[in-house]
């Protein structure tokens, strides 16, 4: 049987990486109690899968983890067992089950959205909406990564300010989130020249193919 | 001082910008978060290294754990900041914090340090200027916590004694509740600090130093030890528990990969052997075993409770747990259950036999460590491991024929009245065991050796042998490396800076203080990080506070001279252990204490009988 579990990831969650948060999920799992399938192989580990994986510092809502039960179990109980097991910063928000053998949808994401909340007292407002438009005017937003360069605006979407949030100035972006052609927030955070401290980043969620 | 509410939202914004920021961020699986204003007392629990390290020490599991059943009380964690998260909360003059609460360590009414080995020492420092408390236990005041220290550097509490209000010598399992009902009462009463801190001496085991007092003679020497305070208790005597209590096993569980995420099960406390090099066998005595199926009942909740995959089964001397054989039975049996992997450090060679080997069943592929300490039966019997060449390469065989591969050793140079030849033998007898890796497993097991220079530690029978100079350690080590030439054997040795640091830090009186004060200032911290550790800023302290480092390592101690650690007491007799010392150098070995007693002093220490001690509770 395998399950598709929807869940919130803050704090302080929001501080462990990727491949921490996979070892975290199958130590929950264990304490849980649910059995799982195993991988083959010469270190048979269990099966379960985390497509998207959030980057370092953001929270996520609707964040996805594919999980390869070995008996059947009834959704309320998973759900149930998970939540006592899971520790502080992960909601379990929504599970389903996946009937048939689908692939990964790893490779299968489309866009992500995120909504960045900025910190009035260091950024003002209107001064954000007037660098976001500046921003999206231009043909091109040449950056440079991990020693390569790439085109930012492309990745961009949609991008919009929207002020007077909860006493904050929020910015909502849809990015590309195609393997190959990833869009990070905290870069478009940068080219805006806002400091990254002054924000909070979270992912509502990944669209993909199925 | 900044609200609670200013931290959360300080780490929240700036630990992005920090190197693993999940060492500073708590939260985890089992952690346990008490509402501040709903106790008496507040007890801080830090380890002076970083997050990643001093998780996995069991000592302060169990404190935590202890303290955690009380309604009294809060418990919360602290560790060193990395120094980037270092430089982060200077910069915005923002205290050391708790875990849990996110308080500041100077907010809780005790300030507790675990303090295993000595290299630490600096960091203990830093961690009381980060949290704006005073270094010197004199020049706190009435609102700064009462800062205790624990753990077996403590053992030799003098290099630490300025700094330090009151050490815990020995077990804490016991203690523990008594200095937090001392504190809470005398707290609730009104006592100023100083008083309570008087009052704590009261307590078995307990040691202020601002009690005792150690005149010196002209050469440096000292010529009493006085406790100025008290002075009909003149000796402190470690405290240990009768009857291991139940094990922890809601072990917290980290939410980043720390140095030993796993459950830990102590099955023993204490080691029979003797070995006379070694400060923990020595300091941990009587032997106390637990019950196999208390072990296996822990082994079993652990797992469900904290979901690691991994078991370690602790003691000093695995294999000389007496039901060792049922044990490891239930356990791989257990382990087949509840998927997980299951290690035993420590094991002995002559008690390791090879159905012990076969109960271990199929977790021969990992790496395999034996210590042998010493290339030749005479030195063996000097240190008493009297190991025979015989059962060495009977072991070793036994190891490569039931399916290892990697195999680990471990020696030690610079034992008293050492040749340069006995040290060459530690590569013959590595090339000898290559020899059976070729016979047996045609080359492929893989050989790894580790060679120490000895730190003749307080409270030893080596206490009163010099450290081995530069010189000659060098040329021992050199020795050994050209006939392992292209052996395929891997070697690798402790920088000769960092040992004599070791060695003078752990034999060094109150005097060190200043030493290590000044060092603080002139930047050393994590000296036991080999990256971060600099010889040339301890030569400056010496220098600066005028004292011979050289002296502490390098002189040899006398029978009648009064030891800067004389006040402190293990149990085990010091006529005893220069009677050992003696044997040493006669080659006579000791026998075990479980073939008879050698009378070490811990029985009439503590009017017990080790032998009732030992199992009491089967």
């Amino acid at each position: 049987m395998r399950a598709r579990i929807y869940y919130s990831k803050g704090n302080p969650l929001k501080f462990t990486g990727a491949l921490d948060l996979q070892a975290l999920w199958q130590r929950s799992l264990r304490r849980a109690d649910l059995s799982l399938e195993l991988s083959q192989g010469f270190h048979p580990q269990p099966k379960i899968q985390l497509p998207f994986p959030l980057p370092l510092g953001f929270t996520g809502q609707n964040e996805i983890i594919d999980i390869w039960f070995s008996q059947d179990y009834e959704l309320d109980e998973v759900r149930n067992k998970l939540t006592a097991s899971v520790p502080e910063g992960i909601e379990i928000q929504s599970i389903e089950s996946i009937e048939g053998q689908k692939r990964s949808i790893a490779s299968s994401a489309t866009y992500a959205d995120f909504i960045v909340s900025v910190d009035p007292v260091a950024v003002k407002c209107t001064e954000l909406k007037t660098s976001l438009e500046l921003l999206l005017a231009r043909p091109t937003i040449i950056r440079e990564r991990n020693n390569k360069q790439y085109d930012l605006r492309p990745l961009i979407l949609a991008a919009q300010v929207i002020e007077n949030v909860k006493d904050h100035c929020q910015l909502e972006l849809r990015l590309s989130a195609h393997p190959s052609s990833t869009g990070r927030p905290d870069e478009v955070i940068k080219e805006l020249g806002v400091e990254l401290a002054n924000c909070e980043i979270e992912r509502l969620g990944v669209r993909f193919d199925e | 001082m900044p609200e609670q509410i200013d931290i959360d939202k300080f780490l929240n914004r700036h630990l992005i910008n920090i190197q693993k920021p999940g060492r500073y961020t708590g939260g985890e699986f089992n952690q346990v978060k008490k509402d501040w204003t709903s106790v008496d007392i507040k007890i801080a629990l830090a380890f002076p290294d970083i997050y990643d390290i001093g998780f996995s020490n069991l000592g302060l599991a169990i404190l935590y754990d202890a303290i955690n059943h009380r309604s009294d009380a809060l418990v919360e964690r602290l560790y060193a900041p990395w120094p980037d998260m270092e430089a982060l909360l200077r910069a915005h003059l923002l205290p050391l914090f708790s875990l849990e609460n996110r308080q500041s360590a100077k907010a809780f009414d005790i300030l507790g340090f675990s303090i295993p080995y000595e290299t630490l020492y600096t960091n203990v420092l830093n961690m009381l200027d980060l949290a704006s408390i005073p270094l010197r236990s004199i020049q706190r005041r009435e609102d700064d916590p009462i800062v205790i220290a624990g753990g077996h550097a403590c053992f030799n509490p003098e290099p630490m004694s300025a700094f330090i209000d009151a050490f815990v010598i020995g077990e804490g399992e016991e203690i523990i509740h008594e200095i937090i009902d001392l504190v809470k009462t005398e707290k609730i009463k009104g006592m100023h600090r100083n008083e309570i801190i008087d009052h704590m001496a009261e307590i078995d085991g307990v040691y202020v130093p601002k009690h005792f007092y150690a005149k010196m003679n002209e050469f440096g020497a000292i010529k009493e030890i006085q406790n100025t305070y008290n002075p009909a208790k003149s000796l402190i005597k470690k405290r240990f528990v009768r009857k291991l209590p139940k094990p922890v096993t809601n072990f917290i569980v980290p939410n980043i990969r720390t140095v030993q995420d796993r459950v830990v099960v102590e099955i023993m406390r204490g080691c029979s052997r003797g070995c006379r090099f070694c400060q923990a066998g020595m300091i941990t005595r009587p032997v106390r075993e637990r019950d196999p199926e208390m072990i296996i009942q822990a082994v079993k909740e652990a797992v469900k409770s904290t979901g690691y995959e991994e078991v370690s089964l602790l003691s000093l001397s695995t294999s000389d747990y007496s039901q060792i054989k049922p044990l490891l039975n239930r356990v791989n049996t257990l382990s087949k259950e509840l998927a997980f992997e299951f290690s035993l450090p420590s094991l002995r060679i002559e008690s390791f036999s090879g159905d012990l080997m076969q109960e271990m069943g199929e977790k021969r592929k990992g790496n395999f460590t034996l210590a042998p300490e010493a290339a030749t039966e005479n030195t063996r019997q000097s240190i008493n491991k009297p190991i025979s060449d015989d059962d060495l390469f009977t072991t070793v065989e036994d190891i490569f024929r039931m399916g290892w591969r990697n195999l680990k050793l471990y020696f030690m140079i610079g034992f008293p009245g050492e040749s340069i030849q006995d040290a060459e033998r530690i590569a013959d007898l590595c090339l000898e065991v290559n020899r059976i890796n070729k016979r047996v497993l045609k080359g492929r097991g893989k050989i790894h050796v580790s060679v120490n220079t000895l730190i003749p530690k307080p409270h030893t029978p080596f206490q009163w042998s010099p450290f081995e100079r530069r010189d000659s350690v060098l040329e021992k080590y050199q020795a050994i490396l050209e006939k392992l030439k292209r052996s395929g054997i891997k070697i690798d040795w402790p920088d000769y800076d960092a040992a004599f640091f070791e060695a003078v830090l752990s034999r060094g009186d109150r005097r060190l203080s200043d030493v290590i004060e000044s060092a603080w200032k002139l930047g050393a911290k994590f000296d036991s990080w080999h990256e971060f550790f600099k010889y040339p800023i301890w030569e400056e302290a010496f220098q600066e506070c005028g004292i011979d480092a050289g002296d502490y390592a390098y002189r040899d101690r006398k029978e009648d001279e009064i030891l800067p650690w004389e006040h402190i007491s293990s149990g085990v007799a010091k006529k005893y252990l220069y009677g050992e010392f003696l044997r040493s150098e006669m080659l006579q070995p000791t026998k075990d204490c479980r073939d008879g007693c050698s009378n070490c002093g811990i029985q009439s220490a503590f009017a017990i009988v080790c032998n009732e001690v030992r199992t009491s509770d089967q």
